[in-house]
């Protein structure tokens, strides 16, 4: 172990004079560029309805600890995992429309993985850096958090999936794993598997040129899926009688949708040729940055949510996940889409069923 | 008449929605075939082209004039998050050893009060 310790020292060392060197090089180069920093660090607030404190933070990736009038029952600690291509306040957009504020009150410690917004100092990081490093500090922070020895994850969307290669990875940390509108099978019916599949997407050019997945890119993507839901959406509001809730709820559902953030470059790079190119967890066993994924050696209760209605991450996309992992899975199907998984009205049943499953512990 | 009128209006409603709901359907049909997708893989890969040669331009002049350019800019940011991500890793290895020296002396004390 000393000798890890200081192999990593002499490296952070060295690394550190490499630094000042280059600084320096640029300093001389151009004082007022170095000056004027970087938009990405800025300090953002939370935009989500539950009061939050934040319990750790590494760089722009934050652990937000959900407060509560309910006392905490269940003593191992729940954190949410939301996507890379979205804002984290999903999870808890509105008062009436929580998950994360219901399980709260379910008596569960809620945590938030809010991946904050990336700037180009991550477009170097790897997938794995994602779903290994930063998701294991903030289930590390959470047991120190509550004195648990084990944390459950819930991810939605990409969250999902990246929180099932985590339990994948280190099955010994995780205690259940809840998976909403997570894909598992990436070459389904669905358009966008259509679209990122290796023959029509060259991910590659795209990273190497911009560096990163730009969020207009993404966006634009999402509407083209179908794309004349945004005419009948907006035909629908200005039809319909709307009352003031139904009006608060549309702007804050938009607000979010316009509000989204670049992906890193050589994680989306990752991502995209590992689950859109190859398909590789569908297979059960694949190589995972370097490093061997059996699926079947994952044993821990898993929950995984579907939504009838999703265009996004069609059911068949997820339905596989329970002959692919050795241990029980739970299957729910909700009539919902892909927000609505999270959001609707017609996801509050589910969130009961996931406050059970996850307090069963 | 008025109730003529109000008949005419939602004929007219329903033909429109039927319209719109075959035009959507025929949309979300197009959004997957093979000719959209080439269309879109073209169209990004020429965007892509354009952006490169502007940058490698870009790139040439600010060497020339010795400017320091985004690039490099991004390349110390890099850096940097990497030095704390080494920091986290070790701040969390001297905590694991905290935690075995703690739990040595603890055996160790306790053997001695025995």
């Amino acid at each position: 172990m000393n000798d890890t310790l200081s192999k990593s020292a002499a490296r952070l060392l060295e690394a550190t004079a490499a630094n000042i060197d280059l600084a320096g090089r640029i300093i001389e180069k151009n004082l007022d560029s170095v000056l004027s920093g970087s938009s990405a660090t800025r300090d953002e607030p939370y935009r989500g309805a539950t009061t939050v404190e934040e319990i750790f933070r590494f760089d722009s990736m934050k652990l937000l600890r959900y407060s509560g009038t309910a006392p905490v029952t269940c003593t191992t600690p729940l954190v949410l995992v939301p996507s890379l291509i979205n804002r984290a306040y999903i999870m808890d957009l509105m008062p009436s429309a929580t998950l994360a504020g219901h399980l709260r009150e379910a008596g569960i410690q809620v945590y938030l993985l809010d991946w904050g917004t990336p700037g180009p100092q991550h477009d170097h990081l790897p997938f794995r850096f994602f779903v290994d490093d930063l998701i294991g500090m903030a289930v590390r922070e959470a047991c120190r958090d509550t004195g648990a020895k084990k944390a459950s994850l819930l991810g939605y969307c990409m969250g999902g999936t990246m929180s099932l290669l985590h339990a994948a990875l280190h099955p010994n940390r995780i205690e259940r794993l809840i998976m909403l509108a997570a894909p598992v099978n990436f070459h389904d019916e669905g358009p966008l598997s259509a679209w990122a599949r290796k023959d029509a997407f060259d991910v590659d050019t795209l990273v190497d040129v911009l560096g990163h997945a730009d969020s207009a890119m993404l966006q634009s993507s999402f509407q083209l899926i179908k794309p004349f839901s945004g005419y009948q959406k907006w035909k629908n509001v200005f039809e319909g009688s709307l009352d003031a809730k139904a009006a608060e709820s549309i702007v804050a559902l938009e607000s979010w949708l316009n509000d989204n953030v670049n992906v890193p470059g050589e994680a989306y790079r990752g991502y995209v040729k590992l689950c859109y190119h190859d398909n590789a967890i569908r297979n059960r066993r694949f190589d995972f940055d370097g490093i061997e994924i059996d699926l079947e050696n994952l044993s821990i209760p898993v929950m995984n949510v579907m939504a009838s209605k999703d265009h996004i991450v069609p059911i068949e996309s997820s339905r596989c996940l329970s002959q692919l992992v050795s241990g029980p899975v739970t299957d729910l199907v909700i009539d919902a889409g892909h927000i609505g998984v999270v959001m609707g009205r017609k996801a509050r049943g589910m969130f009961e069923s996931v406050a059970k499953f996850h307090s069963t512990v | 008449m008025e109730a003529l009128f109000q008949e005419y209006l939602k004929a007219g409603r329903d033909v429109q929605t039927f319209w719109e709901n075959r035009i959507a359907q025929a949309m979300d049909e197009f959004a997957k075939s093979q000719t959209f997708v080439n269309t879109m893989t073209r169209s990004l890969e020429q965007s892509l082209d354009v952006r490169k040669m502007w940058e490698t331009n870009l790139n040439r002049w600010a060497e020339t004039f010795q400017v320091v350019t985004k690039r490099e800019l991004d390349e110390i940011n890099r850096r940097l998050y990497d030095q704390n991500a080494y920091l986290d890793k070790i701040t969390t290895q001297l905590a694991d050893i905290a935690g075995h020296v703690r739990a040595q002396t603890e055996a160790v004390t306790s053997g001695k009060t025995n």
